[in-house]
């Protein structure tokens, strides 16, 4: 057997090593490609997202038009990207790696500040259509002596704003957006109901959640005490529930919201713990659902079920949003029909005026596509007898859906 | 279908891996120009036609010319046969819109623009083919009789849609008789991972800046956000066009293929000649050896040399797409090419090469304004704002936001972009070839494998991420 030289030597052990090292690179390449097919071929597909909160595309079906049109192949991108293997962990490593090594703030427009997560508005908003939509559903109404508020929440990015929360390099125009949104109000003759004057009082995390875009039941409850107060003269039988009769019930497990999902676990120091309120001796309200879909309780409790770190657990309020949900008092304290116009903040308030009017009629513009009612008809031909604009100050894109409805 | 998608990187390359590595040899061309085909049909498959239409016009474009190598006549007439039938083709689906619209203008018609959709990859594989024929013409490569090889060469995946583009000689050997080795498969796994690193995380960051950026009108930018966003551009334009030529030599050679280089740090140059030396060099050298040389190159006088140059960057520019801007590009270029050859390259070389390499990056950079304007109007507004010259603010909230929220990742891509990452990576890893020691050779080559898979595994997160759609229904 031929001896080798040193030299042969040191290179047959230079070959020796370069081949382990090739091996991890070989392998650990080739071995995540074919788990990612093996998964996709023979893995169980997710029907959905909880982090994103949408459902998932499936595999496409072939055939030979869809192929040549493009169209499975489209089908077919959208569900690989869907479907592949570990996807929450992969999206998680991204922003791990984007917040931790690239050092950037901000995710998806989200940034955390001090745990609160914010989503600072950068375009100016004009409100113009909504301002020409308050000033003839205004007009309307005066028509039929039916009078008309608007309670304007706060949003957090104002909040923040007021508080000087935003580092310097963060664009913010929430503040000058309300301002304007307020100026359309008082041109259209609505009586305004600033909600900030009672709300800023408080801290944000006792109004807000950290993790979610919306307030706290607390906020809201906060809320619903000044829009009573500002109501009272109009509505004398209209009694406010106090404070004291609330019971705060807590919801195990931990509340990752809206902006979580957003900017992603890796940017969140804490979650949330969702608190909910219910009068000591429970709710005495039922709710329809979009017309005569009844039955239904002001608190939905079936969110509690089956729950992941992602449930949205702010749907416990109405059970998310409708086009229409009508609130009656089982044995009615009032008269009092009030027509609420608003968007999902409202919905935990609308479970505390249902218990102070004898009928709460609430209308979400954004879900008209699937259940139209024209507002101003409605308000006339349902012994409507105050309209309550409930929102929150982000709602520059509403104007054109509610002339619409006009 | 792009490298850096889910389809490609967990369907489509195992399939064809596996595919490839399990057939015998005698299959492996048409495995490769089956799976190519398919590649090219995922996102259009009607132009998969146009594409074989071009391979086999230029087959027989290529019988013709070995027919009649020696009667002269017949031989320049189906030359110029053959650019002409490429150049239709080209012109056709790249150019005719912009040929009815300036024809409109300029003569006040009303023709209807044709609205003939893009084939992808179509400058590209046009190019590749018709250096086909010319390398025959010159008995430069010899003569495909197998059609479905040619349409091997035309086709190949990896570089079918961004390039580089590959002459025939280049590769003529290897698609007739190839070797694949462990070497070069691991080889081929570590460019392409650079590659795709490059696209997802450097191009990718920096587009997204380029892209806010170059949204918003040319009045609405202070001088500082003006200038982000024109190096983010250039950033993400090199790191993009680098890695998607990285990932398609890498994944040559997984199959045994050697493509030529088509980046090497082009901004470092010292010149602009060098720059267009050192960038999308495939694209230079065509047109250096097939339009340059062929109309006298600078053997015929100056006057002869500048007309020369002139053709060769308006049509660089030309075939950039079909939009005055990036004619303008390629004739900016043209003249800084002419000045270096009158006085400027004189110049530049007596200077200190940091003073060399600051002039001609500045060059390089404001002529990217007019690659990534839309229109004219909207590159001289620009270029106005970068120079101070619109009365706006010098520095504001925004450029200050993405210095903050891009200025790590930027920095990193700036700094990628020279050969410093190379040298300290060579430096860090000498010792797996140079060390007499097991322990520090075995160390360095596993740091050379885990700094591979971990720029793996950060592209793949960052290739799902692109997807993530969190459904926050409205925002308030």
């Amino acid at each position: 057997m031929k001896r080798l030289s040193s030299t042969e030597l040191k290179h047959e052990k230079k070959r020796k090593l370069s081949w382990v090292t090739n091996s991890f690179i070989f392998f650990g390449f080739i071995g995540i490609l074919f788990y990612g097919l093996t998964v996709f071929a023979f893995g169980t597909e997710e029907a959905t997202s909880d982090i994103e909160g949408r459902s998932l595309e499936e595999r496409p079906t072939f055939s030979p038009s869809s192929f040549l049109n493009g169209t499975y192949m489209e089908t077919f991108e959208a569900s690989a990207n869907d479907q592949v293997f570990q996807r929450d962990f992969w999206i998680e490593s991204q922003s791990w790696f984007q917040r931790n090594i690239l050092r950037q703030a901000m995710n998806n427009g989200v940034i955390n500040v001090d745990g609160m997560l914010l989503s600072p508005e950068t375009n100016a908003s004009e409100y113009s259509s909504l301002g020409v939509f308050m000033k003839d559903f205004k007009a309307e109404m005066d028509e039929v002596d039916i009078p008309v508020y608007f309670a304007s929440a706060p949003s957090k990015p104002v909040y923040a704003t007021r508080r000087d929360l935003f580092p310097p390099y963060v664009q913010s125009v929430d503040a000058a957006n309300r301002g304007e949104l307020h100026q359309r109000i008082e041109e259209a003759d609505i009586s305004l109901i600033d909600l900030e004057k009672r709300l800023g009082e408080y801290e944000g995390g006792e109004i807000y959640f950290m993790t979610d875009h919306h307030w706290r039941a607390e906020g809201a409850f906060k809320a619903y005490e000044q829009i009573m107060s500002e109501l009272g003269d109009v509505f004398p039988d209209a009694d406010a529930l106090d404070f004291g009769d609330m019971e705060t019930k807590q919801v195990d497990g931990p509340f990752y919201g809206s902006s979580a999902r957003e900017i992603s676990i890796s940017y969140v120091e804490d979650p949330d713990t969702f608190t909910y309120l219910e009068p000591k001796d429970g709710f005495t309200t039922t709710v329809c659902r979009n017309g005569d879909d009844c039955g239904y309780e002001v608190l939905d409790r079936d969110v509690l079920d089956n729950t992941t770190d992602f449930t949205n657990y702010y749907n416990i309020f109405m059970g998310d949003n409708y086009a229409q949900a009508t609130i009656t008092q089982e044995k009615p304290k009032n008269d009092y029909h009030l027509l609420v116009l608003k968007d999902s903040y409202a919905n935990p308030v609308l479970g505390y005026l249902g218990e102070s009017f004898g009928k709460v009629t609430a209308l979400d513009v954004r879900y008209f596509e699937d259940y139209p009612v024209d507002i101003s008809e409605y308000a006339k031909e349902n012994d409507v007898d105050g309209v309550l604009f409930l929102h929150n100050d982000r709602i520059s894109g509403l104007g054109s859906t509610y002339q619409k409805n006009l | 279908m792009l490298f850096s998608s889910t389809v490609f990187l967990f369907y489509f390359l195992p399939i064809v891996l596996l595919m490839y590595f399990l057939s015998p040899r005698v299959i492996k061309n048409t495995i490769l120009l089956v799976t190519s085909l398919f590649f090219y049909a995922w996102g259009e498959p009607r132009f998969v036609v146009i594409m074989l239409a071009s391979i086999f016009m230029n087959y027989v474009f290529g019988l013709l010319v070995d027919k009649y190598r020696h009667q002269e006549t017949r031989l320049k007439w189906t030359m110029a046969a053959m650019v002409a039938g490429n150049l239709l083709m080209l012109g056709v689906f790249k150019y005719a819109s912009f040929f009815v619209e300036n024809v409109n203008t300029i003569f006040g018609f009303s023709l209807n623009d044709p609205e003939i959709p893009l084939p992808l990859g179509i400058s590209f594989f046009t190019f590749q083919a018709m250096s086909y024929v010319i390398d025959v013409y010159r008995q430069d490569g010899r003569l495909q009789r197998n059609i479905f090889d040619l349409a091997l060469y035309v086709s190949f995946f990896p570089q079918l849609i961004a390039g580089p583009i590959v002459r025939y000689q280049t590769v003529a050997d290897e698609i007739v008789e190839r070797r694949e080795t462990i070497d070069d498969f691991v080889s081929g796994i570590q460019r392409f991972v650079i590659g795709l690193g490059k696209k997802m995380i450097l191009a990718n960051s920096a587009g997204y800046v380029a892209d806010q950026v170059f949204s918003q009108p040319p009045g609405e930018l202070s001088t500082t956000l003006a200038w982000i966003g024109i190096i983010a551009y250039s950033l993400q334009i090199y790191f993009d066009f680098s890695g998607y030529s990285d990932m398609a030599i890498g994944l040559g050679r997984m199959f045994g293929f050697h493509f030529l280089e088509n980046f090497n740090y082009p901004y470092i140059s010292t010149s602009v000649s060098e720059f267009w030396r050192r960038w999308h060099i495939s694209l230079g050298s065509w047109f250096r050896d097939y339009v340059y040389i062929p109309l006298g190159g600078n053997r015929k006088g100056s006057l002869m040399t500048y007309r020369n140059l002139t053709i060769v960057w308006l049509l660089t520019g030309v075939w950039h797409g079909a939009s005055w801007t990036f004619i303008a590009w390629g004739l900016y270029y043209g003249i800084f090419i002419m000045l270096e050859r009158a006085f400027l390259g004189r110049w530049l070389a007596a200077w200190p090469t940091w003073l060399a390499r600051t002039l001609t990056l500045f060059i390089v950079v404001v002529g990217w304004v007019f690659f990534r304007a839309d229109n004219f109007e909207y590159a001289l507004g620009y270029l106005q704002v970068m120079f101070g010259l619109h009365g706006g603010e010098l520095f504001d909230q925004t450029a200050y936001f993405y210095l903050v929220q891009y200025g790590v990742v930027l920095i990193i891509a700036m700094i990628a972009a020279t050969p410093l990452p190379k040298y300290a990576v060579s430096y860090f890893l000498r010792h797996e070839t140079d060390s007499e020691r097991t322990v520090l050779a075995m160390g360095a080559g596993l740091a050379r494998a885990t700094y591979i898979l971990f720029i793996f595994a950060v592209s793949i997160s960052y290739v799902v991420s692109s997807t993530f759609n969190p459904f926050i229904y409205f925002r308030f």
